[in-house]
């Protein structure tokens, strides 16, 4: 697939995006994410990852972000999608062009190949959200969509799904046809457990598969990680 | 597929655990409510509740009671130390007997007064009676009491129909006061504060009821913490050591 190219000038640590000049235990933690995550879903073909949170604010954009670049490193390639189409923030991550995204394309306004961009700087392939659409809920239940990620599992070894939060928005759930297995990001000491239970229940009623909780935002010093003396 | 744990019923879910844990964890709170009511306490005491004395007496009553009807003849025998006990405390308090053991002793105290400061004390097992006088004078206290205990024989053999008081115990001037106790005000202020302490920190728990780690997500949901990613912003930089840290170009 020829994509556009975008430098990704400018992107990196004011966005949280993991670069060169990141700590060192932030880039271990997305290195042992990726690690478990590779072990829990062994075998070969596409793997398609959703990551999702009770709540807005509990880092699942940035963790989505990271884990692709994370992979990326690792030789695989990688396609991040921006599936919160009401509150879209991959764009602005990578300084890439917003539109046209994915709302493009499943309105037939636009073709796959005008919506993904290559972000050099970061090695990984990106989808925006696009226009933000009257009701993304019922675009995603399009029948593109199954065409899309059919595509996709052609082309890349890992598909990173942004999904918006479960309990605001029906969206997550309804896409997890297309999942193979849901990450859900919790911020610590700040997420509470009535919206991981409510998640939880949505999630299960859309027989989803997870793979685990990613925990975000604990506080992790030299106490706690050993680490190699130069 | 995991096995998830999801609590389906709507209603409050309470982890005793979790909830000693999270007071546990918040010891210095607890101390601190405890400290900061016993001294509130201590000083409340010292600035607003007066220095108080105590003077006081005992007697031994009669215990038998005849009351006769209007046809002169005794209708009921009364053996009961509890109602007899009543009866002297009443009169004691009366009007007829403050109001006069107050002009005895030169103050002029109203009797609602003179009512709060005296106070009688009684037993069902015995026939004896204990009369108290609070003043924040001593000297008026004991002076009052005196006055009763000279007064009240008097005016409850007038009421009562062979009924007798006779003083066991003299008034004595209390040389140190009776109130207010430090020590009881200091240990209920510090009772206060860690039962209000204790309340509030449970109250919060169950409300907010945040995330606070991964064990904790693991055991209570059957879901494993598969990533944990720290702070960004706070992660300290300073300790950092030599790592892999290569970002490279991957595969379109």
């Amino acid at each position: 697939m020829n994509t556009p190219k975008a430098s990704g000038t400018g992107v990196g640590r004011k966005n949280h995006l993991l670069t060169e000049k990141t700590s060192f235990y932030v880039q271990e933690a997305y290195k042992a994410l990726r690690t478990n995550i590779m072990f829990s879903m062994p075998g070969g073909g596409c793997k398609c990852i959703g990551l999702t949170s009770p709540t807005p604010g509990d880092g699942k954009s940035t963790t989505a972000a990271n884990l692709a670049i994370s992979l990326a490193q690792i030789g695989k390639r990688v396609l991040l999608v921006d599936c919160d189409m009401r509150l879209p923030t991959v764009a602005s991550k990578f300084r890439v062009a917003a539109t046209p995204g994915l709302s493009d394309f499943l309105v037939g306004q636009a073709r796959i190949e005008d919506t993904v961009r290559f972000v050099e700087s970061m090695g990984i392939g990106v989808m925006p959200a696009g226009n933000i659409p009257p009701d993304p809920t019922s675009l995603l239940e399009a029948k593109q969509l199954e065409h899309l990620f059919t595509a996709f599992r052609q082309i890349y070894d890992y598909v990173i799904v942004d999904l918006p939060p479960v309990t605001a928005v029906p969206d997550a759930a309804i896409l997890s046809k297309y999942i193979d297995g849901y990450l859900l990001a919790i911020r610590e000491k700040k997420t509470n457990h009535r919206s991981v239970t409510e998640m939880l229940k949505q999630l299960r009623l859309a027989n989803a598969n997870i793979l685990g909780f990613v925990a975000v935002g604990g506080a992790v010093g030299p106490k706690k990680y050993y680490h190699y003396k130069k | 597929m995991h096995d998830w744990k999801i609590n389906d019923t709507d209603g409050l879910q309470i982890d005793f655990r979790r909830l000693a844990m999270a007071l546990l964890h918040r010891w210095y709170v607890i101390i601190a409510a405890v400290v900061f009511c016993a001294v509130l306490a201590y000083m409340y005491t010292g600035l607003f509740i007066p220095t108080t004395y105590r003077a006081g007496f005992s007697a031994y009553v009669n215990s038998k009671m005849d009351i006769s009807d209007s046809d002169g003849t005794t209708t009921s025998e009364l053996n009961s130390s509890i109602m007899l006990m009543r009866v002297y405390s009443e009169i004691i308090k009366s009007r007829a007997v403050l109001t006069k053991a107050a002009e005895e002793c030169s103050v002029s105290y109203s009797y609602g007064r003179l009512s709060d400061m005296v106070e009688v004390a009684t037993s069902n097992s015995t026939p004896v009676i204990r009369v108290y006088v609070e003043s924040t004078d001593p000297e008026i206290a004991t002076n009052l009491a005196v006055a009763i205990s000279q007064i009240a024989p008097q005016n409850v053999s007038q009421v009562v129909q062979g009924g007798t008081m006779s003083v066991i115990d003299a008034p004595v001037q209390p040389t140190s006061p009776y109130a207010p106790n430090y020590m009881k005000n200091s240990s209920t202020g510090a009772i206060i504060g860690l039962v209000a302490s204790v309340l509030i920190l449970v109250a919060m728990e169950l409300i907010f009821d945040k995330v606070t780690g991964t064990a904790e997500l693991e055991s209570r949901y059957g879901i494993i913490v598969i990533g944990r990613i720290p702070d960004m912003d706070t992660v300290d930089k300073k300790h950092e050591k030599y790592g892999y840290t290569s970002i490279g170009g991957g595969r379109k």
